[in-house]
């Protein structure tokens, strides 16, 4: 509020624009009409060339060979090639990649909500010594890139007996700062008020997190939870290395197999492989769009 | 309080102390910490320790099969200044460094379609699910989607467009110099989708009486955007610029998929090169040292984001 | 009494999450040190003597069936061992878990890849000549010599000779007859391929981009340049393996043959190898160099009639058709027990039976002197003329040497090509940057076993 003031003084009224706000308020009605005519059709036009990719993954998915490589190009095929599906859904074991990548992204999630509401918790509504420190050193595991950890863990991974494992795929990814950070914005929304009066109740902190935040702060919980998802499904890098056996292979890597197996290129095929590999996901996003949408808003990243 | 009697025998005296030990260091600390312990376990085996190990890692030679040998700041004098390899490793920097201009163009376009978007207009909600489709989309698919757009023969659905506007077909990923621009357009599509929420969340926490105040003083739409809507925006603005950084020195899966670091090495980043050095040389003591590297820089960056921006940002 | 209610609960707190920080651990121990690759990795006897062992493969689609077929009919053709068998994505793939195993100690039994005999520096391997004698050996006079070759590093014979292929060239007849060629002529030299490349290259749709070539290669140009190197008389590597010797004027005058190709006849398209195989099964392109192995899958997804040739070589000097694919691989075991079962294992699988099942499952070489007059072989020629050039190729069979740098070689090469075609420097240029990167790779390795 104050920023406002001392960066640009708010200009007084003068007689002079008092007789052109009559005027000025009817000529704005129209501006805004014509203008959100203006956005609208920007919008159309700008979302239709988003969305473009999609629909010619759609598009070439149920063309056959032939068809796919003329030119020019058809937008619709001339023969809806349904068979592609059929096809690609038997080329590799995708009812099984499918399991594997839910099972996995869904523990990592369930795990990631835990740890990071716990140490949210700690950081928004505890003060301990060493905090600063621990928020740095949560904050520098941001830094450090999967590449840098790739191997060493690897390593870790062999020693424990975990290639070809769940435990593998999901238990180096269960701890999350950015969730943390995000989570911490959500729970030091919460007044104290609250806590006292738990407090008072009897209540521990633990009973507390779990039977007053968590439900007051779903919306976030549910974008955090979609992310944790949403990033886990589409890892590729770390189930690669970490898996050896088909059964337990995700559908990244499932998907990038069957782009280069023996070099052919049947991009009918391909594209309808990777719409299979999509959709999952606008599902579920579709599902939890709503409250997705207000987690983000009250995340209060205004700092 | 209570009021303890002036003499004490010796195990009351410790177990009081213990007591006022735990009054003092706070049950608060010890739950806290407790509180920390899943994700510290988790950050100490998976990341931090492997960090450490890397950086030991990148004082030896150690190319598999065979066994390490300690040769000291040598990886780094071979990428910095070598014959061979500081040409290779400096191409990585500046394909890095290129390959982040992605980062402000994303910026700008969320920021113009949010801006869009928060018109108060009738179906906002489609638009903006339209924009959020290809966040949602796995890397992977949409990489296969865009080598196909990208296709260099007259096939391929943008050299249509081209041909239909009268100019050259192009060999877009096969073509050094539009390679990169060509992964920094499907990165924008790509993130674009995230950074629009993110900044309507922002935007959208602006108090309107902000803008009718001073639509009754006869601000412009450019005005309201440079004194209400970019100074209040600068928290979100700044978050969405550190990540957007962080992300896209991490980038791997597109380059992969797309042009395995080509054509000519113009699209290995510094973390495809490491990738490389690691999983297909399988030179672990210069991959090591290259990931070391990267995090160097990383920290670097965001420290100088949060100095520079830090002054600039706004917080009421 | 609220104090002694917060003690407790912070009791509790510790506890349950204790619980849960141990729950997700699970039994994890503690720190791994670096450790010297073991010998022993995976595989198992039980207590009646029965053998499991770990076998894995980078054979994909069709060719993987056959893979899997061969150890299925292993498994059931014996009651002492039983083998399982996993697909480890291609030979990129399988090289770098195969490297990460033997970091980690855990290599499996038997490992069928690419370059394998350069695993025998590693120590970790069982070198297949050791088998060879002995009751249980096999006859190496059987299999043509070149594949022993193949699988020969620094002197000793390390690894089994199991499915290669050799450069075949792919051409579509159809589009030979429209342009008036003859479609059971396909060219012999490389100035053949120009002159009639210059036939092959059009414009059909008259959008004034052309797109149909003529003339491209698959992804492995470092193969194909390779073989026209050997054609020229060029080396490829000096006798004690330690430089290489392709920048050479032999050399660099084929690799300028190549840019030829691009920039003055302009029969071959820029950098588009990848899409190579997709635009010969689209009809877009006339010749096609590239593995014999996809000879089989190339005449099914055609729709158009294929035919395969030797692979062109230079006027007046003999084709060189240098040997690809990949072999068996034995690591070592401490239980001999085990070991002997990786043997008896791989024996089977390069057995005179198995070879003739793998080529005439797949386009892979028939590996056996004996085969081409096995009449049940005879028979499946005749159905399928195109593998005629392969079997011809026999004749022309080479194996460049396996020496250490191999895999960095075949990456510079690759190099080389791609900059030479994109015009960034020249042939000779090039080859001298390519020797320069593998000759620095060959001096940092340690010249004793590890």
């Amino acid at each position: 509020m104050t920023d406002l003031e001392t960066s640009h003084p708010v200009s007084t009224i003068s007689p002079s624009t008092a007789g052109k706000r009559a005027g000025f308020t009817h000529s704005r009605r129209v501006q805004k009409w014509t203008g959100g005519i203006f956005w609208y059709i920007s919008l159309i036009v700008i979302s239709a060339a988003v969305i473009l990719p999609f629909f010619w993954m759609l598009a070439t998915s149920l063309k056959n060979p032939q068809e796919v490589f003329t030119y020019p190009p058809t937008w619709i095929p001339k023969v809806f090639h349904f068979e592609n599906y059929i096809e690609a859904w038997h080329a590799a074991p995708f009812a099984r990649y499918f399991t594997n990548s839910f099972l996995v992204a869904g523990a990592v999630t369930f795990g990631q909500l835990v740890s990071c509401c716990l140490a949210a918790f700690a950081f928004a509504r505890m003060n301990f010594k060493g905090k600063g420190l621990m928020f740095t050193i949560f904050l520098s595991t941001t830094m450090i890139s999967t590449q840098v950890t790739l191997v060493p863990s690897y390593l870790i991974i062999e020693k424990l007996d975990w290639i070809d494992s769940y435990q593998g795929l999901i238990v180096p990814f269960i701890a999350n700062a950015f969730g943390v950070f995000m989570i911490r914005q959500a729970f030091m929304g919460i007044p104290d008020e609250l806590e006292d009066a738990a407090r008072i109740d009897g209540c521990g902190r633990l009973r507390f997190l779990v039977q007053i935040i968590l439900p007051l702060t779903k919306p976030v919980l549910a974008a955090q939870g979609l992310f944790a998802f949403m990033g886990n499904w589409n890892s590729y890098l770390w189930p690669l290395i970490v898996t050896n056996k088909q059964e337990m292979r995700t559908l990244q890597i499932g998907l990038r197999y069957f782009v280069s197996q023996e070099g052919s290129t049947e991009w009918g095929v391909y594209m309808a492989a990777a719409v299979v590999v999509t959709i999952p996901v606008i599902i579920i996003y579709f599902l939890v769009q709503k409250s997705f949408v207000e987690g983000m808003a009250t995340t209060g990243l205004k700092g | 309080m209570t009021i303890q009697p002036a003499a004490q025998t010796g195990k009351a005296d410790r177990r009081a102390s213990l007591r006022s030990w735990w009054r003092r260091t706070g049950e608060e600390n010890v739950s806290a910490y407790a509180f920390l312990l899943p994700s510290l376990v988790i950050f100490a085996v998976f990341t931090f320790y492997p960090a450490i190990f890397s950086i030991f890692a990148s004082l030896l030679r150690w190319n598999l099969p065979y066994k390490p040998i300690f040769i000291g700041f040598q990886n780094y004098s071979e990428l910095f200044t070598g014959e061979l390899t500081s040409a290779v490793f400096w191409k990585s920097v500046f394909a890095t460094g290129y390959f982040s201009l992605g980062v402000p163009i994303n910026l700008f376009i969320s920021l113009s379609l949010a801006l869009m978007l928060n018109q108060r207009l009738k179906g906002v909600g489609l638009f903006r699910t339209a924009f959020f489709l290809p966040t949602i989309t796995s890397t992977t698919a949409i990489s296969i989607v865009w080598i196909w757009l990208y296709h260099p023969a007259d096939y391929g659905l943008f050299n249509t467009l081209l041909l239909k506007l009268g100019l050259p077909i192009q060999a877009w990923l096969r073509d050094p110099a539009l390679a990169m621009p060509c992964l920094i357009l499907m990165g924008v599509w790509h993130g674009m989708g995230y950074n629009i929420i993110i900044f309507l969340a922002g935007l959208q926490a602006i108090p309107r009486e902000l803008y009718e105040a001073a639509e009754i003083d006869g601000a412009g739409g450019l005005s309201k955007l440079r004194w209400i809507t970019w100074p209040l925006l600068s928290p979100t603005t700044f978050y969405i610029l550190v990540i957007g950084v962080i992300n896209s020195l991490r980038a791997f899966t597109e380059i992969d998929v797309m042009t395995q670091g080509g054509p000519l090495s113009v699209t290995t980043t510094l973390a495809y090169y490491l990738y490389q050095q690691a999983f297909q040389s399988f030179r672990l003591g210069e991959a090591s040292a290259v990931a070391v590297i990267l995090f160097a820089l990383l920290l670097l960056l965001t420290l100088i984001q949060f100095r520079l921006v830090e002054k600039r940002v706004h917080y009421d | 009494m609220i104090r002694r209610i917060a003690s407790l609960h912070v009791v509790i707190n510790i506890f349950l999450i204790s619980i849960v920080a141990l729950g997700l651990f699970g039994c994890g121990g503690g720190t791994p040190e670096s450790e010297e690759p073991e010998t022993s990795g995976s595989g198992s006897v039980d207590a009646d003597g029965h053998v499991t062992i770990e076998f894995w493969y980078s054979l994909g689609g069709d060719s993987g069936k056959v893979v899997e077929e061969l150890v299925k009919r292993f498994n059931e053709s014996q009651s002492e061992i039983t083998v399982n068998g996993t697909y480890q994505g291609n030979y990129g793939a399988i090289m770098a878990k195969v490297w990460g195993a033997i970091s980690a100690g855990s290599t499996p039994n038997v490992a069928q890849l690419g370059a394998a005999p350069l695993l025998g520096e590693t120590g970790t391997i069982a070198a297949v000549s050791d088998y060879m004698g002995g009751e249980s050996g096999i006859d190496a006079s059987q299999i043509k010599d070149v594949f022993w070759q193949y699988n020969t590093a620094k002197g000793t014979i390390w690894t089994m000779p199991f499915n290669n292929s050799v450069p075949v060239m792919y051409y579509n007849k159809d589009l030979f007859a429209a342009a008036g060629l003859d479609p059971e002529k396909p060219p012999k030299t490389w100035d053949e391929v120009i002159e009639y490349g210059k036939q092959l290259t059009k414009d059909t749709d008259g959008n004034g981009e052309i797109d149909q070539w003529a003339f491209n290669t698959n992804d492995d140009t470092h193969w194909f340049l390779s073989a026209m190197f050997l054609e020229n008389n060029a080396k490829i590597v000096d006798e004690a393996e330690t430089e290489v010797l392709y920048n050479s004027p032999e050399a660099v005058e084929m690799l300028t043959l190549w840019s030829d190709m691009i920039t003055t006849h302009k029969i071959m398209p820029v950098n588009q190898h990848s899409e190579a195989r997709g635009d010969f099964l689209a009809g877009k392109l006339a010749m096609l160099v590239g593995s014999s192995s996809g000879i089989l899958s190339t005449e099914r997804d055609a729709t158009f009639k294929v035919g395969v040739a030797v692979i062109p070589t230079v006027a007046g000097k003999e084709p060189v058709a240098p040997v690809g694919g990949a072999s068996l691989v034995i690591f070592k075991h401490e239980q001999e027990v085990i070991q002997n079962a990786s043997w008896e294992f791989v024996k089977y699988m390069a057995s005179e039976e198995s070879a003739l099942y793998v080529a005439m499952n797949t386009g892979y070489l028939p590996i056996y002197n004996s085969a081409r007059e096995n009449p049940d072989f005879i028979k499946y020629m005749e159905e399928h003329p195109n593998l005629n050039a392969t079997v011809l190729s026999l004749d022309y069979a080479y194996s460049i040497p396996e020496f250490s740098a191999l895999g960095t070689s075949d990456t510079e090469l690759r190099k080389a090509v791609q900059t030479v075609e994109l015009g960034q420097a020249s042939p000779q240029d090039a080859l001298n940057a390519a020797k320069m990167a593998v000759d620095k790779f060959i001096k940092e390795q340690p010249q004793t076993q590890p």
